[in-house]
């Protein structure tokens, strides 16, 4: 086969496929940041379900970007939160940040099972439809069983939404962030001219692939984040990824 | 934290500046030493000329040792002494309830004979400066050592040590950081030849000055920007020490994923000089290495072989349909609709089927009555005793009235409670009665078949009640 009859053959190829092509090669040539580089502009034509953040996180994590490596297997996590396999790959990831911030305690919604947001619904979906046809069996039969029940299985099925609501709500109202720079002050202030937050060791710094929550952001491109141990202060934009998916 | 070391140096022939009177003097190497940095705590003591061996024992109390603080015995076993209490002993500072342990290896200690005249005396300990908290304050307070001896007591001064923080803010980048100290690292692979995915060991060898105890051991992650997982994999193998306790040694199991690969690269590396009060980076290496392919041993073909990458770290087996495909294919609109069903099918129940459910527990009345009435019409007329059976069960099912051996005035009570008309009830008491009579007068049958077909009538005017 003549060399250059690959190449044209993927000029041929659809935008997406042929970015899926470069993938391919990319791994053979074991050039991952090509790949990292395909898995981008396939997300900006609109793809993105749970494999392919977590095969994107892979490709940035081989090509030695940490930052959007963590914040890929992030957006993979809220999908496919009972893969082995990612959570390996971002606990990995995890252990090449420096210093990272220690954290207080888990979010309430952390100790769920874990469900993505869509099981969750439709467990709720499970419970609301069995607890209804509870209710209507309790209309032809006297039964304290049947009654509390029914009211169970309701209130499960209300809890179980109301909860999957809010983890979706939480990520819209506070979007998870992380940090690409490394050694960035945390400022008191949205500006270069605050100076930064101190703790006992000294100003407060936060450096490559800590994950933080945005609370609030500036239009002078400056961000007011959470860091996992509580801390509130200010970061510059431009050194923060922010999952706005 | 304190960390590490105790040594002892006994020294004789130095002049005291009062011969008869003992002294103490509690020293640090700083006084505003650096958080996790290397404090040198000195107690120097001065016994009278010659009294040592021979007038009684001296009787050392030292309040900032927890536990077995309280030594009564010759100048020369002060060594041993301190020796038994390196390890693992508490040691309080600002009479800090929560004790701060001695931990690791002793520095060789070395002891001279306690010779005649003026004996000094100088026992150390290496420390490390504990991390500023809301209990010390920044400030390391020794309590004064007491020194009992011929009957005179005397105290050294109380020492105060102020804790600085290191300045976080000047520190390099680099991600393996040792702390407080001037260090150097040296570092080490063993072989130097090795086949691709094969371990060789990476070793780095710390000394200089400083807490060298006190150093963390760099996790694989920190060494990641000099040996990024897309050429190394790298995992920790433990560590150890030279024999003489002055360098520290870090080794790891380093695997390179590549041929290409000819060095472990530079390992940048940063430290804080406390003496220099500031940040030095510095770094070692590189090593060169030698990467053969086991697969082509022999031959000088050129192989594009990668090296094992973990599985799960793969991203090439994909295609656009495994991307493409949604993660949650039903409209969460479908959802919600499917959601909205039950409540409404439960009102349709309450208000439609529920009536519904009301006709048909007449019509199972109708039914009762149309049992009762075949069951007055079989073949044997039936006993008094049989209508009673028979009145009851209609009366229970149609109006849900549980009766057992009524008098009439109970029967006449409940059927009008039950909406009969009145009537109908006196029929039916009459009829009661006809029928208690004709089950309490014995060997008479005559009026048996018109209880029977008086019974029917009664029945059939009690079924239209409600209808």
């Amino acid at each position: 086969m003549p060399w250059f009859l690959p190449i044209i053959l993927s000029a041929t190829l659809p935008p997406a496929e042929r970015l899926v092509s470069a993938i391919h090669q990319a791994e053979t040539r074991a050039d991952a940041p090509a790949a990292a580089q395909a898995f981008d502009e396939l997300e900006a034509m609109g793809f993105g379900n749970g494999l392919f953040y977590f095969k994107q996180g892979n490709a940035h994590m081989q090509a030695g970007d940490l930052a959007r490596a963590i914040l890929a297997y992030r957006r993979a996590a809220r999908v496919l939160p009972r893969s082995k396999d990612l959570q390996q790959n971002l606990a990995e990831a995890r252990r090449l940040v420096i210093d990272p911030p220690g954290t207080n305690s888990r979010p309430w919604h952390e100790w769920m099972p874990p469900l993505n947001t869509q099981e969750q619904y439709l467990v709720a979906l499970a419970c609301w439809l069995l607890g209804w046809c509870l209710a209507i069996l309790r209309l032809y039969r006297e039964s304290r069983l049947i009654t509390v029940a029914a009211w169970t299985f309701i209130v499960l099925a209300l809890l179980l939404a109301a909860t999957a609501w809010a983890s979706e709500y939480d990520q819209v109202l506070r979007p998870i962030g992380v940090v690409r720079e490394d050694a960035v002050p945390l400022r008191t202030g949205n500006g270069n001219a605050y100076p930064p937050l101190q703790d006992r060791n000294g100003p407060v710094r936060v450096n490559r692939g800590v994950e933080i929550r945005v609370l609030h952001e500036r239009p002078n491109g400056w961000l007011r984040v959470e860091l996992a141990n509580g801390l509130v202060g200010w970061l510059p934009r431009s050194a923060v990824l922010v999952d706005d998916s | 934290m304190l960390t590490w070391g105790i040594l002892i140096l006994s020294s004789a022939c130095c002049q005291a500046a009062d011969n008869s009177v003992p002294s103490l003097e509690l020293t640090a190497s700083s006084e505003r030493p650096f958080v996790g940095g290397q404090i040198q705590l000195a107690l120097t003591i001065d016994l009278p000329g010659g009294a040592a061996g021979s007038a009684g024992l001296p009787r050392l109390t030292i309040p900032w040792l927890e536990a077995d603080y309280d030594w009564t015995m010759a100048p020369a076993s002060w060594r041993e002494k301190l020796q038994a209490h390196f390890s693992g002993q508490p040691v309080l500072i600002n009479d800090d309830p929560r004790p701060i342990f001695l931990r690791g290896k002793p520095s060789p200690a070395t002891g001279g004979p306690v010779g005649t005249g003026s004996n000094r005396y100088k026992l150390t300990w290496s420390l490390a400066a504990p991390p500023i908290d809301d209990i010390n304050q920044g400030v390391m307070r020794f309590a004064p050592v007491k020194l009992v001896f011929e009957g005179r007591t005397v105290l050294s001064r109380p020492l105060e040590l102020r804790l600085r923080p290191v300045p976080a803010a000047l520190r390099p980048i680099p991600r393996v950081n040792l702390g407080v100290g001037s260090y150097v690292i040296r570092s080490e692979v063993e072989p130097r030849t090795v086949d691709l995915g094969s371990e060789a060991r990476l070793t780095l060898r710390v000394t200089g000055k400083g807490a060298l105890r006190n150093i963390l051991q760099p996790a694989p992650a920190q060494l990641a920007e000099a040996l990024p997982p897309s050429d190394f994999v790298v995992s920790s193998a433990g560590e150890s020490w030279s024999g003489d306790g002055t360098e520290r040694r870090f080794h790891y199991q380093v695997k390179p994923r590549r041929l290409e690969i000819d060095q472990i690269p530079r390992i940048s590396y940063t430290c804080f000089d406390p003496d220099r009060e500031e940040w030095l980076q510095l770094a070692a290496g590189p090593v060169r290495i030698t990467i053969r392919n086991p697969a082509s041993a022999g031959s000088s073909q050129p192989t594009a072989v990668t090296g094992p990458v973990p599985e799960r770290f793969r991203f090439g087996d994909v295609s656009v349909a495994l991307l493409g495909k949604r993660d949650w294919p039903v409209s969460p609109w479908l959802l919600l609709l499917v959601a909205g069903v039950p409540p409404l099918l439960w009102l349709a129940f309450w208000f439609g089927l529920h009536r519904v459910g009301r006709s048909l527990q007449s019509a199972g009345a109708t039914h009762a009555a149309r049992r009762a009435i075949e069951r007055l019409t079989g073949p044997d007329a039936p006993t008094p005793e049989g209508l009673v059976v028979i009145f009851l069960a209609f009366c229970r099912s149609r109006f849900r009235v549980t009766l057992s051996e009524p008098t009439g005035a109970e029967l006449e009570h409940h059927l009008l409670q039950a909406g009969v008309a009145r009537a109908v009830v006196d029929d039916a008491v009459r009829w009661w009665n006809d029928l208690a009579a004709a089950r309490f007068s014995a060997g008479t049958t005559d009026g048996r078949t018109s209880l029977v077909e008086d019974a029917k009538s009664l029945i059939m005017a009690l079924d239209t009640v409600g209808r």
